[in-house]
């Protein structure tokens, strides 16, 4: 450690003349004020400070890198340290040490006369991203290192005038071109974090294989460059080479994620009839989506966003999806789920830009898509357009929509207040204007059925419910009364069952498919009540969470007006917009504790099987 | 006591260009060894091998008996060198040099190097880089003996230097081997200066080591030969009359013959002049340099 204490302390004093010049560069920043009047005057000092500390720092790093020991070696001189009782990691590592303390030194005295007038890093003026963590000044530290061995690096390369330039720089492109594949095999959304570790990974490795390539070159090197340029070059694209495979593997290791490794939290959508599901969550550090089988297991990562993922059709036989890209044309994927062994398909029709609003037809055989304010509506067998409609919609506008049949696609443009109405006849491409509805309360929720001809609303405040014809004409007021709670929901049979809770009870009300009011069930107390499918008929699966979150499934028959619990810790699928098909296999698919594991549970037998997630 | 320094078949190669051939050499303790070469014949690349600057591309080289590669450090303490390019700090003065070695050798006198700085009118408080070169030379003598090493090392160290600052290096060097005996080994271009110093001598040419000899036995069998005959039909011309003797090389000159001879002996000499028709021959001891020319200059001109 003597030699290294010696060294860094000689190239500290050697070259201490630049803390001169930082002390004469830090009167410019003090004077900076002079051109910025006001608030600005201060942040025009503190930022010309701060951009000179670092521009300093930087040009002392790259400078003295380049020019303390590649010089010595590429001409073949025998060194004056390399004639001395001085390892060569005392003769790398206290220069870098010294160069270190210089550029921190200068750093500060550049920095602190104008600290000392209040200035501070200005961090948000020049930084969009996360706040620097606390120990930024040691991360700076490093990039200084790393900066320097940079420099010695291509200094001693460029000096060596080997042939071995034109290898490393093949290997540049090489590593350059692994570590964009890395990146690029990673989901476009949700994948901040596996990108995050790839990054920080590769330019650590990067760091560190400057600075042991650098230190290679002094130890295998001494006073000849071109030896030192192989040592540098062996290290520095071992290192970087294996850090690109790593991330390589690693980027494959996310990329590969299967249904069974959705460990956390994860949500379902499934297909009205059928085994075949959607199912997101977070797999191997990134959010994945597949659309899954749960009857055989098979399944598709479609690599769409959380926010607009796979759709699946209501006779589960047809999945669709829009491929996820950093940018567009994205492509529109379909897969037939009834023939096996089929594969996804990409289809010849793309979209300009991701849509908001994709809905499958029942059969899966059209889809209509609205992107950039215009309905259009596909015929996938024969992967064209059938017919399209401007429909713009404002900012406080949501758009949703159903086939109410193959030529018909109802859509409801809502706003906080009203829906309007409007219908694509695709056999005529014509857009028309239904009607309108309003609602005096207020709108919370809105729901259709399968066809499109009734919609249930759910006002903001008082929580009534009313019932609307396809054209918006009133057909019921189902509740109107201020409750507490409230929550409706279309039946199979077209029956319409509310979830309620007034005055401290809950219960649940039938309606019939025209609003008239059937029986009530009285319902346990719970703090949340969520509305599962219709397992056999009349009987109703519900899920029950208590206080303490602690979910349970429950069986209610809306004949005899009862309920009984079946499960604890489980809570049924749902989906406030689907209507599953009576006694379908998503009926029988409930949430395991915590949403970390996708059970089918038969509430008749008591049967239950983990299909995904944890035990 | 191990020998300071050794050199077993040592080979460097640059690519395809071989700066030195299977060289081997050593230097028994307390001797001043001069390796001689012309500008390429390899002496630069020999040495930063010794001192462990430079990986040899086969062959060994060792300081006090261990591998100057792997265990340079440790033989530094032990050595010093004064390199044919002075290439210290350029901001450093004399004396911060001298502090910055004190820190890093075991054994340090300061005061000696002080001593010396004065001694060869070195200010001290000046910038390395702003001093001429025999300056440089002077104070990296200086540096070489702060820590009285056991072997000194000098690659040329005479280049460049003006006649007077040759001659205060020269007087170090013999006041270092009167006081403590050092081992030195050193490059030259200077065989005069260290003519008188030298305990042995080795001639490298093109790679190749050609002579590895102590100093008085090399200069005891080179002679210059001058004569006179009248064997040939011309007086300029010379037959057999020499084949006693291994010419290194032979010109003829208006006069007769001048031969340099690299195995002289007083009797092959007598029975020469002997000879019928050899006239009057004489024979002279040669400078080192006038050696050095004739084995490793141009090939033997004028020879039969």
């Amino acid at each position: 450690m003597t030699g290294f204490f010696a060294i860094a302390r000689r190239e500290f004093r050697q070259y201490r003349v630049v803390l001169a010049a930082a002390a004469v560069a830090s009167l410019g920043a003090l004077a900076a004020p002079l051109f910025a009047a006001g608030p600005q005057g201060a942040l025009a000092r503190a930022v010309t400070a701060f951009l000179g500390a670092v521009v300093f720092a930087a040009g002392i790093a790259v400078g003295l890198g380049a020019a303390t020991l590649a010089p010595g070696m590429a001409t073949r001189r025998i060194g004056f340290d390399f004639a001395r009782p001085l390892s060569p990691s005392a003769i790398w590592w206290g220069r870098l040490a010294g160069a270190m303390l210089l550029g921190a030194s200068a750093a500060l005295v550049l920095w602190v006369p104008s600290s000392m007038t209040g200035a501070r890093p200005p961090w948000n003026d020049l930084w969009t991203g996360p706040k620097p963590p606390a120990a930024w000044p040691l991360l700076a530290l490093g990039g200084f290192a790393v900066l320097f061995a940079i420099a010695h690096c291509a200094s001693l390369a460029l000096r060596s005038r080997s042939g071995l330039l034109a290898l490393d720089a093949a290997l540049a492109v090489l590593c350059g071109y692994l570590a964009w594949a890395a990146f690029s095999r990673l989901p476009v959304y949700r994948a901040e974090a596996p990108s995050l570790r790839i990054a920080v990974g590769l330019a650590v490795a990067a760091g560190v294989a400057c600075l042991a390539a650098g230190y290679a070159s002094v130890v295998r090197g001494r006073t000849d460059a071109r030896t030192g340029h192989r040592a540098l070059s062996a290290v520095l694209w071992t290192v970087i080479g294996a850090a690109v495979l790593c991330a390589n593997a690693y980027a494959a290791w996310v990329h590969g994620a299967k249904p069974e490794d959705l460990r956390e939290g994860f949500w379902v959508n499934s297909a009205a009839a059928g085994p075949w599901l959607t199912v997101s969550g977070p797999a191997r550090g990134a959010e994945a989506t597949f659309v899954y089988d749960a009857a055989g297991g098979r399944s598709e990562r479609t690599f769409t966003p959380d926010w607009r993922g796979p759709v699946l059709s209501r006779d589960g036989r047809r999945a669709a999806w829009v491929e996820a890209a950093s940018h567009g044309p994205y492509a529109l994927w379909t897969w037939r789920l009834d023939a096996a062994g089929e594969k996804p398909v990409r289809t010849r029709i793309l979209l300009e830009s991701y849509p908001y609003l994709f809905v499958l037809s029942s059969d899966g055989t059209r889809m209509a898509i609205w992107e950039d304010g215009t309905l259009t509506v596909y015929d996938l067998e024969q992967q064209r357009a059938l017919a399209s409609a401007r429909i713009p919609s404002g900012d406080r506008q949501s758009l949703g929509g159903t086939f109410s049949s193959l030529d018909i696609f109802r859509v409801y443009r809502a706003d906080d207040r009203s829906i309007d109405l409007l219908e694509l006849d695709v056999r005529a491409r014509s857009l028309a204007t239904l009607g309108r509805i309003e609602t005096a309360d207020g709108l919370r929720f809105f729901v259709a059925d399968a066809n499109g001809d009734r919609i249930l609303t759910l006002g903001s405040r008082t929580l009534d419910v009313r019932l609307f014809a396809a054209n918006g004409a009133p057909i019921a007021t189902l509740a109107d009364a201020p409750a507490e709670i409230r929550w409706p929901a279309f039946l199979p049979d077209g029956r319409i069952v509310l979830s309620e809770r007034s005055s401290g009870s809950r219960r649940l009300r039938v309606f019939g498919s025209d609003g008239r009011e059937g029986a009530a069930v009285p319902l346990p107390p719970a703090s949340s009540i969520s509305l599962g499918g219709e397992v056999a008929p009349g009987v109703l699966c519900l899920g029950v969470a208590d206080a303490a979150s602690r979910t349970s499934a429950w069986l209610a028959d809306l004949n005899a007006g009862s309920v009984r619990k079946v499960a604890d810790d489980l809570r049924p699928v749902t989906n406030p917009r689907a209507i599953l098909d009576l006694g379908s296999e998503a009926t029988k698919l409930f949430y395991g504790p915590r949403n970390e594991s996708l059970v089918r549970f038969d509430p008749f037998t008591g049967e239950r099987r983990v299909i995904l997630g944890g035990p | 006591m191990s020998e300071p320094l050794r050199v077993a078949g040592l080979t460097v190669r640059y690519g395809r260009a071989i700066a030195c051939r299977d060289v081997s050499l050593a230097v028994a303790p307390g001797s001043v060894y001069a390796l001689l070469g012309r500008n390429g014949a390899g002496k630069s690349s020999l040495v930063r091998c010794l001192l462990g600057e430079q990986k040899a591309s086969s062959g060994r080289t060792l300081l006090f008996g261990a591998d100057s590669w792997t265990t340079r450090a440790a033989a530094m303490e032990r050595t010093g060198v004064v390199p044919e390019e002075p290439d210290a700090p350029p901001a450093m003065t004399a004396l911060d040099l001298s502090d910055f070695c004190r820190r890093i050798y075991p054994r340090w006198d300061a005061a000696a190097v002080a001593s010396r700085l004065e001694r060869f009118g070195v200010a001290p408080a000046t910038p390395f880089g702003g001093l001429s070169r025999g300056q440089k030379a002077q104070v990296q003598l200086a540096l070489a003996l702060g820590h009285a090493p056991e072997l000194l090392v000098l690659d040329d160290p005479t280049l460049g230097l003006d006649p007077v600052a040759r001659r205060a290096l020269y007087d170090e060097i013999v006041g270092e081997l009167a006081d403590r005996g050092t081992t030195i080994f050193l490059t030259t271009h200077d065989l005069a200066g260290f003519e008188g110093i030298a305990t042995r001598v080795g001639i490298l040419k093109d790679g190749k080591l050609l002579l590895d000899e102590e100093m008085e036995s090399l200069k005891a069998r080179f002679r210059r030969i001058r004569y006179a005959n009248r064997l040939t039909e011309t007086r300029t011309a010379f037959g057999t009359e020499l084949d006693a003797f291994e010419a290194v090389r032979v010109q003829v000159r208006g006069w007769g013959i001048d031969a340099i001879v690299s195995n002289f002996d007083e009797a092959a000499f007598a029975r020469f002049r002997a000879i019928d028709g050899v006239d009057d021959a004489s024979a002279e001891a040669l400078p080192l340099e006038e050696i050095f020319v004739a084995l490793a200059g141009e090939d033997k001109g004028g020879t039969a």
